[in-house]
């Protein structure tokens, strides 16, 4: 009964009056930020990690936490009411979510998400529970060519993974690296690419790179386009309640959803927005009849909304036990426990047990807290919908310049910020998605570290990668996962699955 | 003569290339090292050629397969939003971010055109207001609220 002996020590740990008001404030603030249009979770929790910092490191990220599950449900409410995911996995809650709303059962719609996710969320728990000591005793046996290896898997499967040209990840991943490498050699003490610059002498700061390149080159793409036309289908506390036929028809594939969802988290490059891709097709797949959905099935929003909670639970296992954050929201994640001082990693758990297992008590609690106060605090997003966007973005770019600037108060930092604006800008405009470069930006350093240690220990012999057991099973899954892609039938489904 | 048949990854292949030319560019006076004793130019430049490579099959691609074109991509709120920040960074540090603030806000709303003067003065006005009580008191931020330090 290990499991729920560590579940105890985390509960204890995270349950404190001040880290539950932590994970309330988070909800609260990742929900608030989240319903807002075209802010997606990503943007969310880059905007609000400044004001982590000064906390202790679990308060930290339990409320970080707090705010990721908030961002997330923040997505699921506008879907479900205007029509917008503010990110990719609220794409497949857009298609019946919003037409339940049109056909006046938008409360059905957000009780349903509301109640999956929640389900989904203590499955998840539950699955990062049991788990993650297991993986991390396997971590124990890494050793860095392990290590690296482990890393080339995690960002191969990110690109074959990530939305639209496989090539165009892959040099989103490798500029990331590169970007990573910016600053002081650890190993020799030599600066690259700081061209005399102070600001980023040591490396690139995190805050401004993600601030800049989803933040604030956000604004950029949103400002120019007049304000939409938004139909907020409002929904009235009275019919908010489904009816039972509903949740009848929601609850087994919740319970799918939320399986597939753990499962497709715990892949590296899985995550929330595969699982609620894949929860979706499955759902239309299993449908008597397949026609309904599009057009206000119920299934197909309680299966994407649970799968993606799910996920989003179980993503966090490659990253506290192996280091690897398998997404752009991990590699947020990674990036604020690093500023922490914490290296994410089997280490965690073995040093800072009320660490580890505080943050995992605290994921349950973050799912209890949304359930608690979304319902009644619809009307309150519903009507932050309204509030027009010339009127926000202002607040917003605002938002992001005080937390760059007050973690470091350094003017030089909102340069290096406005000049990654104009570089996510730019990406976006050229269809490239920069999501796998701050996965990269994040690895760049432990990558090279674990390249440089592994030829140290084979005198320079690159056939150590596959001498070692676990690494040789690591890059063979890697060369499995390009394979795939390569497989034009494979590819076919990929292409299928991300136009839908 | 060459037709960019893909605009998108046209430019995507500069972007790429440029990247990959300047890391090696600027990788060239770090000591490259051996396999086994890595110097600090090793990875760098094994990333910035696979970046540049990519940038040379993507660019050939775009004049072969077509694909989307770019969308117009508008000056005035890139440059204004850019201007705001820089702005900020300026004013901060010299007047307080009580100033920087309103400034930034007043200065933001002319990213689009059809800004209404008065209801972004008021904007302002609120968010110093909410910026000084939520950020320099109830969060503590080391900001300076007007000139002092």
């Amino acid at each position: 009964m290990d499991v729920v002996q560590n579940l105890a020590t985390g509960f204890a740990a995270a349950a404190s009056w001040t880290n539950l008001g932590f994970a309330l404030i988070g909800c609260l603030l990742g929900t608030l930020i989240g319903v807002l249009p075209g802010i997606g979770p990503i943007p969310t929790i880059a905007m609000l990690l400044p004001i982590t910092f000064g906390l202790d490191p679990l308060a930290a990220l339990i409320m970080l936490a707090g705010i990721y599950y908030g961002a997330q449900y923040g997505g699921s409410t506008t879907s479900i009411l205007v029509n917008m995911p503010g990110e990719a996995s609220s794409i497949v809650t857009c298609l019946d979510g919003y037409q339940m709303a049109r056909q006046g059962r938008a409360g059905a719609a957000l009780v349903v998400a509301a109640l999956g996710s929640f389900f989904a969320g203590c499955v998840g728990t539950l699955f990062v529970a049991a788990f993650a000591p297991p993986l991390a005793y396997l971590a124990q046996q890494f050793n860095s060519p392990d290590y690296f290896s482990l890393m080339v898997l995690g960002l191969v499967m990110a690109i074959v993974l990530a939305h639209g040209s496989v090539l165009k990840a892959l040099a989103m991943v490798l500029i990331g690296l590169l970007l990573g490498l910016v600053g002081t050699d650890v190993n020799t003490g030599v600066t690259r690419y700081t061209f005399g610059w102070s600001a980023i002498w040591d490396r690139i700061d995190f805050l401004p790179l993600v601030i800049g390149l989803f933040g604030i080159a956000e604004i950029m793409r949103n400002v120019e386009r007049p304000d939409a036309q938004r139909n907020a289908y409002s929904a009235s506390m009275r019919e908010l309640w489904p009816k039972t036929s509903d949740l009848r028809a929601a609850w087994p594939s919740a319970v799918r959803g939320t399986g597939l969802g753990a499962l497709l988290g715990i892949l590296p490059g899985g995550g929330a927005v595969l699982a609620s891709f894949a929860s979706y097709t499955l759902e239309k797949k299993l449908a008597k009849d397949p026609s309904r959905f599009g057009n206000g099935a119920i299934e197909g929003v309680a299966g994407p909304e649970s799968a993606n909670n799910a996920g989003a639970q179980t993503s966090f296992i490659p990253l506290l036990t192996l280091g690897l954050p398998s997404n752009a929201v991990m590699a947020l994640m990674m990036g604020a426990m690093i500023i922490q001082g914490i290296a994410p990693g089997s280490a965690v758990m073995e040093k800072r047990p009320d660490l580890f297992w505080g943050m995992v008590a605290s994921m349950w609690i973050g799912n209890a807290m949304l359930l608690v106060i979304n319902l009644p605090l619809l009307g309150v997003w519903v009507k932050l919908l309204s509030v027009p966007y010339r009127l926000l973005y202002p607040a917003v770019l605002l938002f992001c310049v005080i937390g760059v600037y007050s973690t470091n108060t350094e003017a030089a930092q909102l340069l290096l910020t406005a000049l990654f604006a104009v570089f996510g800008y730019l990406l976006v405009r050229f269809g490239c998605e920069p999501a796998p470069l701050v996965l990269g930006f994040i690895l760049g350093p432990l990558m090279e570290e674990n390249l440089r240690r592994s030829l140290v220990m084979s005198r320079g012999d690159p056939l150590i990668f596959i001498e070692r057991p676990i690494s040789v099973v690591l890059l063979g899954m890697s060369l499995a996962a390009v394979a795939l892609i390569v497989l034009p039938q494979f590819r076919k489904t990929r292409e299928q699955a991300f136009q839908q | 003569m060459f037709r960019v048949r893909s605009p998108q990854d046209f430019g995507a292949a500069a972007v790429f290339i440029a990247i990959g030319v300047a890391g090696l560019y600027f990788a060239s006076d770090l000591a490259f090292g051996t396999s086994s004793r890595m110097g600090p130019g090793y990875f760098p430049v094994l990333l910035s050629a696979c970046i540049l490579l990519i940038g040379i099959i993507v660019g050939i691609r775009s004049l072969s397969i077509a694909g989307p074109a770019v969308e117009r991509i508008p000056l005035r709120p890139i440059a204004v939003i850019v201007l705001c920040i820089i702005g900020f960074g300026l004013l901060i540090e010299r007047a307080g971010v009580a100033i920087a603030a309103a400034a930034l806000v007043l200065l933001a709303s002319y990213a689009r055109p059809g800004a209404r003067l008065a209801e972004s003065l008021a904007l302002a006005a609120a968010m110093v207001v909410f910026v000084i009580a939520v950020f320099v008191y109830a969060l503590g931020q080391p900001l300076p609220v007007l000139w002092s330090r």
